[in-house]
């Protein structure tokens, strides 16, 4: 797949060519979209969203990682559906704060309030690390998932959640920290290579 | 040695690879000496490491755009726009004169609903303005009419000075010449913007729209042809519009026709009218009582209208006139001469003439009367003292009894007792009250 000639094409109009593009990438934005949002349907309507917009703006973009730009677009997507659940609040997952921000320590999750019929649910790594994800502010989620699990560089998740770079260093840390702490609950999902001698760290 | 979340920070930059030589070398003999920091490292290293683990999803299914999500139109043919552009502006026009027509009859009638009026001041004292309504009105049939009144208007005038010794004599065919100058008739509205304008407008528009419409659909559908695309069809709202502008084209159709069917009358406004020999000029309205003896009025054809005249000495003719007394529009005069004035009038044998002569006419031409109507008069003692008026008449001048004017002949309601007299006649003229003598 000649990229760069897709997108010209696709600049040109090309909805063929930008389809190309579309197959493509379409399981790297849609894993993105999934977890950011946790919700298969949502997740697919994000990436549906975030094609069509990438279409309509892709004069915007001016050449680097057609990647990274594309994830913009997934990212500017989640939030719009992320607002749209906020104007339309259905069963909140998260325990938020007044001020939105998830509170602080998300032990509650890891080891006290969790019911055993919970936990068998979550008897999967997967839906752990995604449990413990959703555990994360919105902002926090976006950095990790694209660092962690769609490899992007700093500057590339800068440019695609529009933050500075020494915020998004330091969201990733934190990031990483708190969920490292929460999959401890998950001890035994975890593959042997992981468990942990000692408790989590205190920061 | 205590761990700060700036050392976090940095131990997660280190495990990407983001920090620079000199940081590296900080922190990796930190690392060597700090067991604190080592566990941290360690706990971020899990993280990132098990976030790997995660699986990757499959797409549920291609999120490739249709051109409908991308927004792409199939571009349109260069004809296409100017057909919907002349098809708008053919609309825009047609609605424009549509309610220009509408509004022409709306504003005359209102224009005439506060009609400007003067009362004459005293009988023909200013030519100009008896003279000047005749003008108005139209050539053709009216034409003799106007001729005589047109002739009248100057002896009408030196008879002021001396009109006690005017000597009046009342005959048919001298009716006109002693009536004032009539008003206007109700002109009949011209419509501003002929209705095969507009008819060609509404065409117009409807064509092009449908050649537009046509256009589209066709480019349209070879154009997903050619890119594969399964054609969508109509979506609910462009059926909506579709079918409103169809509303729109036929109601003004239809609105159209109507204008271009139907006859508005201006009801014209009224004049300021000077009376030969009268008291006091002035228009007369429906059920107001008149003391002037002269008054001209307006008969619509689907419209009745009443008259009456009262003089000083109590004398009151009331005339009725139901609906379709006339077949057109047409103004009436009545003129009640003064009761000085001597009048020639042929009456039965045995009879008298009783209280005043009247004048009903149409004008400008005599009409005849399809639905009678009722003419009452109210008379005084004074009248009758010396005749019995249980037997009175409405006679017409030449003395033919206006009871036996209609096909029917008419029954005369005689009230001696409030001295009344109803009747319905079918002639216009001049009549009088007549009765024989005691």
């Amino acid at each position: 797949m000649d990229e760069p000639a897709l997108i010209r094409n696709a600049q040109n109009g090309d909805l063929d060519a930008f389809n190309r593009l579309v197959l493509a990438y379409q399981d790297i934005i849609y894993n993105t979209t999934l977890r950011i949002l946790n919700d298969p349907d949502q997740a697919a309507d994000a990436a549906q969203e975030a094609f069509i917009s990438a279409f309509r703006s892709i004069n915007s973009y001016r050449g680097g990682s057609f990647k990274a730009w594309l994830m913009r677009t997934a990212t500017n997507a989640c939030y719009d559906e992320l607002r749209r659940q906020k104007r339309r609040p259905t069963v909140p997952l998260e325990p938020m704060s007044d001020d939105e921000e998830e509170i602080e320590a998300p032990r509650w999750l890891a080891d006290t309030s969790m019911s055993p019929a919970e936990k068998a649910e979550a008897d999967e790594l997967e839906h752990a690390i995604q449990h413990c994800l959703n555990a994360l502010p919105t902002d926090f989620r976006a950095v990790v998932v694209l660092a962690d699990i769609q490899g992007l560089d700093y500057t590339e998740i800068a440019a695609a959640i529009r933050t500075p770079l020494g915020t998004i260093k330091s969201r990733l840390a934190r990031a990483r920290l708190r969920l490292r702490e929460c999959l401890q609950g998950f001890w035994e999902l975890l593959p042997a290579s992981f468990r942990l001698e000692s408790e989590s760290p205190t920061l | 040695m205590t761990t700060t979340f700036h050392d976090a920070e940095l131990l997660s930059a280190y495990l990407d690879g983001k920090l620079s030589p000199a940081e590296i070398s900080r922190i990796e003999s930190r690392l060597k000496t700090d067991p604190e920091l080592r566990l941290v490292i360690e706990d971020l290293r899990q993280a990132r490491a098990i976030l790997r683990q995660l699986p990757q999803r499959r797409a549920p299914r291609n999120f490739t755009l249709t051109p409908k999500m991308a927004g792409i139109k199939p571009p349109l043919p260069r004809i296409f726009p100017i057909f919907q552009f002349a098809s708008a502006i053919s609309a825009i026009l047609l609605i424009f004169t549509f309610a220009f027509n509408l509004s022409a009859p709306i504003a005359a009638t209102m224009q005439a609903a506060a009609p400007m009026y003067t009362a004459g001041k005293g009988g023909g004292s200013d030519i100009g303005p008896a003279a000047a309504p005749s003008d108005l009105m139209g050539a053709g049939a009216a034409a003799p009419t106007l001729e005589s009144q047109r002739n009248i208007a100057a002896p009408t005038a030196a008879a002021e000075s001396a009109p006690a010794t005017t000597e009046m004599s009342i005959t048919a065919d001298a009716l006109p010449t002693e009536l004032p100058a009539p008003q206007p008739a109700p002109q009949i509205i011209h419509l501003p913007v002929s209705p095969q304008v507009q008819y060609l407008l509404l065409g117009l528009a409807a064509l092009l729209g449908a050649a537009a419409f046509l256009v589209r659909a066709q480019t349209e559908r070879n154009w997903f042809k050619s890119h594969a695309v399964q054609p969508t069809g109509l979506d609910k709202n462009q059926m909506l519009l579709l079918l409103a502008g169809i509303m729109l084209a036929l109601g003004l159709a239809a609105g159209v026709y109507w204008l271009a069917n139907t006859t508005f009358y201006a009801p014209a406004p009224l004049q300021p009218l000077t009376f030969p020999g009268g008291d006091k000029g002035g228009p007369a309205a429906s059920g107001d009582k008149n003391t002037s003896n002269a008054g001209i009025f307006t008969l619509s054809p689907d419209m009745g209208y009443n008259y009456s005249y009262a003089d000083n000495a109590g004398y009151i003719i009331a005339i009725d006139f139901p609906a379709g007394t006339f077949e057109t529009a047409t103004e009436v005069a009545f003129y009640a001469p003064p009761p000085d004035q001597p009048a020639s009038i042929s009456l039965p044998d045995g009879y008298l003439f009783a209280g005043r002569i009247f004048q009903v006419t149409p004008l400008p031409q005599l009409l005849p009367v399809l639905t009678p109507y009722t003419i009452t008069i109210y008379y005084s003692d004074a009248d009758v003292a010396s005749i019995a008026d249980e037997s009175s008449l409405l006679l017409l001048v030449d003395g033919q009894d206006a009871a036996g004017t209609c096909p029917t002949v008419s029954i005369y309601e005689r009230f001696p007792e409030p001295n009344m007299l109803r009747v319905n006649v079918c002639a216009t003229g001049s009549f009088t009250l007549a009765a024989p003598a005691k």
